[in-house]
């Protein structure tokens, strides 16, 4: 089914909707899940409520690209757990990896984060993956928002695992440039 | 700011971005090949310069694909020797916006170039482009190439383009750096664009070099004739 004929089953509030987002996005927002959290269970339950937050929120929203908000919500809930599950320990698995990357980043300070702040800085990260290249692009979203292993990204681009770590090094050296320049102390 | 906020701020990008990095991405296998052609070009102020870059024989061949499906081969073998041939040069001035822009498109490119004393005519611009070195020269200039090995052609558009690297020997601190370099002939001009980094790096230089090149032949007009003397 169509993304716009599944969006318009959520807007007549009917039910079937669900059963075709899962038909249609239950494996992508699993693997996202699971990128992101160490157990099939968490994900699985984090996925179960990526269809009932798509449910209670379309409408208002209406979505254009399905399947990027799904994940985003899938992503958000899984990350929550991830971080209910790590309090208290210091968790393995590869989101921790990823975090440690983009580590590199940040100062690790806490900060005074508002929503126009916080706006701005979305905005300039959007610009800077403008100003990479479509396939540096991908990798580092890859990476830094579908949380895919290092290994996973070398097969889909069908490159070595060296490349992507040095790709996703430098990207981020840039990134951290690019956002110092233009004012913001991450 | 704290990672896991930065992990969240990513989480909220561009959608279309984000659907786009999703989609499958399938390129062709990439065979391994080796070949050397290196094709270099001078022109100075009155002076010969002869030098000679000994080269690594050990074999790495690095074949990049690129999005159009055509494949570029970087390899290197055998020394190569380049030096310059005396040309006397005139005038010289940094290449104007509007040059910039209708030669190299949207490339950020920050370039000198440089005239034939005498006749005014440009001979030759060098610079930065998006952060890679590139010279351009006409094709009539006086040069004087002496490549040992092999020589093996790419095609990106149907535009032969010949790409190579080689390793330096390490410094003082124990760093081999990687230099990677891919020339071709448009016109009456001859393009050649360099990067470099570590050695570790060598792969993702000639992925990045490899694209550059071909944004250049895809999406640049490389009408170098619209440099004039008198423009600026």
């Amino acid at each position: 089914m169509e993304d716009k004929d599944i969006v318009s089953l959520y807007l007549q509030r009917n039910k079937i909707a669900i059963k075709e987002t899962a038909s249609k996005y239950g494996n992508y927002c699993k693997a996202i899940a699971k990128n992101i959290l160490s157990n099939n269970e968490d994900a699985e339950e984090c996925v179960n409520d990526t269809y009932l937050h798509t449910w209670n929120s379309i409408p208002p929203h209406k979505p254009q690209f399905l399947s990027t908000y799904l994940g985003k919500i899938t992503r958000r809930l899984s990350f929550d757990k991830f971080r209910y599950n790590n309090a208290d320990k210091r968790g393995g698995g590869e989101i921790s990896l990823v975090l440690d990357e983009l580590s590199e980043c940040v100062s690790g300070n806490e900060s005074v984060e508002n929503e126009l702040n916080k706006h701005q800085l979305i905005q300039e990260i959007n610009n800077f993956l403008d100003t990479l290249s479509k396939e540096n692009c991908n990798i580092f979203l890859c990476r830094y928002w579908y949380a895919m292993p290092v290994t996973d990204i070398a097969k889909r681009f069908k490159i070595t695992e060296n490349n992507v770590s040095v790709t996703l090094n430098r990207t981020r050296k840039k990134l951290k440039d690019y956002l110092t320049e233009r004012g913001f102390e991450l | 700011m704290k990672k896991e906020e930065l992990f969240n701020i990513i989480g909220e990008v561009d959608e279309q971005k984000v659907a786009e990095a999703n989609k499958n991405v399938t390129k062709k296998n990439q065979p391994q090949k080796t070949w050397l052609k290196w094709g270099a070009f001078a022109a100075c102020i009155c002076i010969v310069i002869a030098s000679v870059i000994g080269i690594s024989t050990k074999k790495q061949p690095l074949i990049v694909t690129l999005e159009n499906g055509d494949e570029i081969n970087f390899s290197t073998k055998g020394a190569l020797v380049f030096y310059n041939i005396a040309i006397e040069i005139g005038d010289n001035r940094k290449l104007s916006e509007s040059e910039a822009s209708s030669i190299f498109g949207e490339s950020n490119i920050e370039a000198s170039v440089v005239f034939e004393k005498g006749t005014n005519e440009f001979i030759m611009l060098g610079g930065t482009i998006d952060g890679f070195k590139i010279e351009v020269h006409r094709k009539n200039i006086p040069s004087c190439i002496v490549i040992e090995g092999e020589e093996n052609v790419s095609y990106i558009n149907d535009i032969p383009v010949t790409a190579s690297y080689f390793i330096t020997d390490a410094n003082s601190k124990g760093k081999r750096r990687a230099i990677v370099y891919g020339e071709f002939e448009i016109g009456n001009y001859r393009v050649y664009l360099e990067t470099a980094g570590d050695k570790s790096e060598l792969e993702t230089l000639c992925n990045e070099l490899a694209k550059e090149l071909y944004k250049l032949i895809e999406n640049a007009s490389l009408d170098f004739e619209v440099i004039k003397h008198s423009n600026s």
